[in-house]
């Protein structure tokens, strides 16, 4: 977890690898909810469910300071989905690629990614 | 105690006895293991020895009864005997069984009547089996999303990390005959 004095990269590298995912996922639907197309339906569905991402940790403060994806993440994801083998609910394949070397790529695009980890930091130490 | 049958002289199989009943001593010994295939539940030893013919006061012939089922030539003839026995159960288990089917006042005849049904039309069941490979990506394809992941990052302004360097000297290793050759 982040603490005072680190780097950003220290922070990034320190950061959980099941909340790093957390953090694209929510980039992810984020970038979905402002699509034009999707029906109220499943826009409150969307919502829901980040809102059942939240716990100690990660916090809705946390939530809502990450903003949505653009057009290259969105492709990079897709990229990294096309790794998991068909029916693989697990999706263990891009989990690895996308919390590992394919993240730091993912907080260069965006930059709200780089706050959401060191408002987890700060909120866990207020 | 049932009385001796007088016909166990007779019981030897048409095809002679089996292998391990000939290395039994002699016919009294292979009378005593036929014969307690049919001796009765209570006193069967005492009951199967005497039928084979042994005669002494019923305490020795209990004594020597009980030591010659311990014997490992008993043991393996009677092994035999009841397979060649078991071979023959169905000429009688296939008439009780009959009578019982033909008997709705018998207390096992809905036993057997579903035993019957069980073992001429069995329950059909059908088992799915979904193999799933859970094999990961190859290296190789791995290394593809990745390069193509980089190439969107740098598309996007993003400047790609620097390749780490590898700090040391280059040492020649070719051997001198190869270095001479060249």
């Amino acid at each position: 977890m982040s603490a005072p004095g680190l780097t950003a990269t220290e922070m990034v590298e320190m950061f959980p690898p099941g909340y790093r995912h957390v953090l694209l996922m929510v980039a992810y639907a984020k970038r979905g909810l402002a699509a034009a197309s999707i029906g109220d339906h499943a826009r409150l569905d969307i919502l829901e469910k980040l809102h059942e991402l939240t716990d100690q940790f990660f916090r809705e403060r946390v939530l809502a300071v990450i903003e949505p994806m653009g057009e290259t993440e969105a492709e990079m994801m897709a990229q990294a989905f096309s790794l998991d083998p068909a029916g693989d609910k697990s999706r263990r394949a891009s989990f690895d690629l996308l919390t590992g070397e394919a993240f730091d790529h993912f907080v260069r695009l965006n930059p709200s990614l780089l706050r959401a980890i060191r408002l987890c930091g700060e909120l866990r130490r207020a | 105690m049932a009385e001796p049958r007088a016909d166990l002289a007779q019981i030897e199989p048409e095809g002679g006895w089996g292998e391990k009943m000939k290395l039994l001593p002699n016919d009294r010994w292979r009378l005593f293991v036929s014969a307690l295939f049919d001796a009765p539940r209570k006193g069967g030893l005492l009951w199967a020895i005497k039928t084979a013919g042994f005669v002494s006061n019923d305490a020795s012939l209990q004594v020597v009864a009980s030591r010659m089922v311990r014997d490992e030539r008993v043991a393996d003839a009677i092994e035999e005997e009841a397979r060649r026995r078991f071979r023959l159960l169905p000429v009688f288990a296939i008439p009780a069984l009959e009578r019982l089917i033909k008997d709705p006042e018998h207390k096992d005849h809905g036993r057997a009547v579903s035993m019957l049904l069980e073992r001429f039309m069995p329950v059909q069941t059908g088992v799915t089996v979904t193999v799933q490979d859970s094999r990961g990506p190859s290296e190789a394809r791995i290394e593809q999303v990745l390069a193509r992941i980089a190439e969107l990052a740098a598309r996007a302004g993003i400047p790609l990390p620097a390749r780490p360097t590898i700090e040391g000297e280059v040492v020649d290793v070719t051997p001198p005959a190869a270095s001479a050759a060249s």
